[in-house]
């Protein structure tokens, strides 16, 4: 540990530092929504499967989606769980996320 | 690369360093102690804790938490060494009950505190308070311990108000609601004895609460009902009845002449829990025409109780405060972390 030196005065960092340096990537951005598999994502607020759906209704009109895949978190406030993930990424091309209440 | 774990000022004066504290943005908006080498040593080396030891991960948020940021936030925070077991059993119940969930903390619009309990011997051996005015400012234990774990979710984990904190209206409860249980007055068991734990044993108890209620029944008639009556009345007209439908537990603590007026009658912690579980609830037609729940009317509403909580055990009764009015308080405990009790 430091001492106090001449003109200085030392102080512990209480600030947290992020585990992962890595830097995150967006996936890649699709060309043409037209055929792909699209997957909702609820939030489990109270209107969020109604604006997904209506959503999903109207893109799926002008794309024609091969498949619309609708899947919910447990929590609001906290990230989906594994298999919530593992389903939309096996089950769908595109993911809207979106929060009701 | 692993980062610095000190920061080096070119000033030597305490005053200057409290300012530097304030510009780096380590405060919650009050002054800090500067967390000078020697102080956090003091808060590592009474619990035998390596600066580096990791005391949990927060997955959702790619942040542990190390022994010495626990120790420099609680210097900060203006703790004594002997105070340091108690932040660390708490922060050691919230990653017990599910790490995330201090994420989760900050992230609910609904503005949650952190609600810490003490029981057992440490109450006596720290000073924390019980009793007169415990959930106001004023005595250090009390004050220091709760701002500890504020600065901690600030300063490690980024909670600030505004920037990950999405509390829509705050809350002062983020503050401080730490107290101990007035365990030497009580007509019950402790609260810790009733969970399973020993006398001797010193425990903590954390939850994520709204902000406390006050309860003033001073003529409750019959039998020790009136005052349960106004429990759940105060229970069942919380404002945010629309979690009633997801689960909830409340807190109620039994001001000092409730519990004496109550023990009079034999009224014990588990009859209680369910005089109050069945008495606490509203229609869920009312709690639909107050917008507190979602959804149109039906007749069969009008009948249909929405309880505030599922179960009697849902409802945990500590006897704390002073001795100088006829009051109670009721929390209600946000279902993102339950009670959850850890020995110190």
């Amino acid at each position: 540990m430091v001492e106090n030196v001449d003109s200085e005065m030392i102080l512990v960092d209480p600030t947290g530092h992020n585990l992962n340096t890595s830097s995150l990537h967006i996936s890649p951005r699709p060309s043409d929504l037209r055929g792909k598999r699209l997957g909702l994502l609820d939030n489990t607020k109270a209107n969020a499967e109604v604006i997904l759906r209506r959503i999903a209704d109207i893109l799926d009109a002008k794309y024609e989606f091969a498949d619309i895949y609708y899947t919910k978190k447990h929590s609001s406030n906290l990230p989906p769980k594994p298999e919530v993930l593992s389903n939309l990424h096996q089950n769908a091309d595109i993911v809207i996320a979106g929060i009701g209440d | 690369m692993e980062p610095p774990s000190t920061h080096i000022l070119s000033t030597t004066s305490p005053l200057d360093a409290i300012d530097i504290c304030y510009e780096r943005g380590w405060t919650d908006g009050l002054p800090v102690v500067p967390p000078t080498p020697d102080r956090v040593a003091a808060l590592l080396d009474f619990a035998g804790l390596d600066p580096k030891e990791i005391l949990g991960e927060v997955p959702v948020r790619s942040r542990s938490l190390t022994a010495e940021q626990a120790a420099a936030n609680s210097v900060m925070a203006g703790c004594l060494p002997q105070y340091f077991p108690i932040v660390l059993g708490v922060m050691r119940a919230l990653f017990e009950h599910d790490p995330n969930c201090i994420h989760e903390l900050s992230s609910v619009t609904n503005s949650a505190g952190v609600l810490i309990l003490v029981n057992g011997p440490i109450r006596k051996q720290i000073g924390l308070n019980c009793t007169d005015n415990l959930l106001s400012p004023g005595n250090r234990a009390n004050s220091t311990i709760a701002r500890a774990i504020r600065l901690i979710l600030i300063n490690v984990f980024e909670q600030r108000p505004g920037l990950l904190d999405r509390g829509c209206m705050g809350s002062p409860s983020k503050y401080n609601v730490c107290f101990g249980e007035d365990e030497e007055n009580s007509p019950w068991e402790p609260f810790h004895v009733s969970r399973g734990f020993s006398p001797d044993d010193s425990t903590v108890t954390v939850a994520s609460i709204q902000d406390p209620a006050m309860v003033s029944n001073r003529y409750g008639t019959g039998n020790g009902e009136g005052v349960m009556n106004s429990v759940a009345d105060a229970m069942a007209s919380h404002g945010l009845a629309t979690y009633f439908t997801r689960g909830v537990q409340w807190f109620w603590i039994v001001g000092h002449w409730h519990s004496e007026y109550l023990s009079r009658f034999d009224w014990d912690r588990a009859s209680m829990q369910r005089y109050i579980q069945k008495t606490a609830w509203r229609s869920r037609a009312h709690l639909k025409r107050l917008g507190a729940i979602r959804g149109d009317v039906v007749p069969e509403d009008e009948n249909d109780p929405v309880f505030a909580a599922y179960n009697p055990e849902d409802i945990h009764i500590i006897k704390a405060g002073g001795n100088s009015g006829i009051y109670s308080e009721v929390i209600m405990n946000y279902y993102g972390v339950f009670a959850t009790t850890v020995k110190i």
